[in-house]
């Protein structure tokens, strides 16, 4: 203990010792602690002396722009704080309710993608069949009504385009599906 | 421009911008009420979707003039870029229209999902010879679960007729 303490008294007074020596000009000075040697090319040195190359940390940085940095370090509560703020949850969604066709969840305002998917294929088959009936792709004037194996068209129907599918309805395709009901409401 | 209290509270700025300028908006339009016409469904984002919608239901507001009328062709001829699709407007869809006024368009929109992450829409024209998208609701009279119900509703009015009758005579 007392050896200890003697150790660092007397580092300590040898510390006070060198100051003062060096403020009265006794002793060197200390050097900088992280001392970067600049690079001297000793042909280049050697042809002009006139030109003096800038030597040390100036010469390392030359051209660098330096931005500024953060000092400190943020301490965890007001990091967690900023990252883990109520308003940046992902809130839970309050309006979904089961589809009323295929009882997958659906969104309120939104189409049911179980049964978009399902229609949309059926929509795209018969969009190929209209494209096949028309002569050099140009568009016809004429209703157009689609008639799958199974079914026989209607007496007010005759006049208007009739696209034959070889294959039968889908179960699905209810006879509520005809987009008939927009014509009373 | 449509005039509504929506149109009040955002200063006269109800629409929104749709590519990098007016003729691109424009453009970006045309395309899709083409599309619309030529297809009477069509999916595309949510924004386009909503602004097309008002510029295809005035098209047959002007369809129905008749095409003997010089504006509403010239209306026809600058909405619709591919130019076969004008007799199908004055043919089938002005009659198609003809006693209905207002709202001839479809929207709805799609759900955001993993593999559909952009906020997509179908709109599409009344009377489209496609699936309806969204069927009306139907009842069920032959599920166990009705059957019940409507057993139970009879034995309840029955019950109640047999208590009416026997009051009056207490
Ligand atoms: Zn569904």
């Amino acid at each position: 203990m007392a050896t200890s303490l003697l150790r660092i008294f007397h580092a300590a007074f040898q510390n006070v010792e060198i100051r003062l020596l060096q403020a009265f000009g006794l002793h060197p000075p200390p050097g900088p602690a992280l001392a970067i040697p600049g690079c001297h090319h000793p042909l280049q040195g050697s042809q002009g002396s006139d030109m003096t190359e800038p030597s040390g940390l100036s010469s390392l940085l030359g051209g660098v722009f330096l931005m500024a940095a953060p000092k400190h370090r943020q301490s965890l509560e007001r990091r967690h704080k900023r990252q883990r703020h109520p308003d940046k949850l992902i809130k839970p969604k309050e309006n979904l309710f089961p589809c009323p066709e295929c009882g997958s969840m659906m969104q309120e305002g939104f189409l049911c993608i179980n049964c978009y998917q399902r229609i949309k294929y059926e929509t795209d088959i018969i969009r190929q069949k209209i494209k096949e009936t028309e002569t050099d792709g140009l568009a016809s004037t004429a209703e157009t009504v689609v008639r799958y194996a199974d079914e026989t068209i209607t007496e007010s129907d005759k006049s208007k385009r009739v696209i034959e599918m070889a294959r039968k309805k889908p179960h699905w395709f209810t006879k509520d599906m005809y987009d008939e009901h927009w014509k009373t409401s | 421009m449509r005039l509504s209290l929506m149109l009040l509270i955002t200063h006269g700025k109800r629409q929104r911008k749709l590519g990098g300028g007016k003729p691109q908006r424009l453009n970006i339009l045309r395309r899709v009420v083409t599309g619309l016409v030529r297809h009477e469904r069509i999916e595309s984002t949510y924004a386009q979707c909503d602004e097309a919608k008002f510029y295809a239901e005035r098209l047959i507001d002007y369809a129905k003039l008749g095409n003997t009328n010089a504006g509403a062709m010239r209306i026809a001829d600058y909405w619709i870029t591919e130019k076969d699709l004008i007799p199908k407007l004055f043919e089938t869809l002005a009659p198609r229209f003809a006693e209905h006024d207002g709202r001839y368009c479809r929207l709805y929109r799609l759900p955001v999902t993993t593999q559909n992450t952009r906020d997509m829409a179908v709109l599409e024209y009344k009377g489209n010879p496609y699936p309806s998208l969204r069927p009306i609701p139907k009842n069920h009279p032959n599920s166990i679960a009705n059957i019940l119900v409507e057993g139970l509703r009879q034995d309840y009015e029955k019950k109640m007729e047999i208590d009416m009758k026997d009051q009056p005579a207490a």
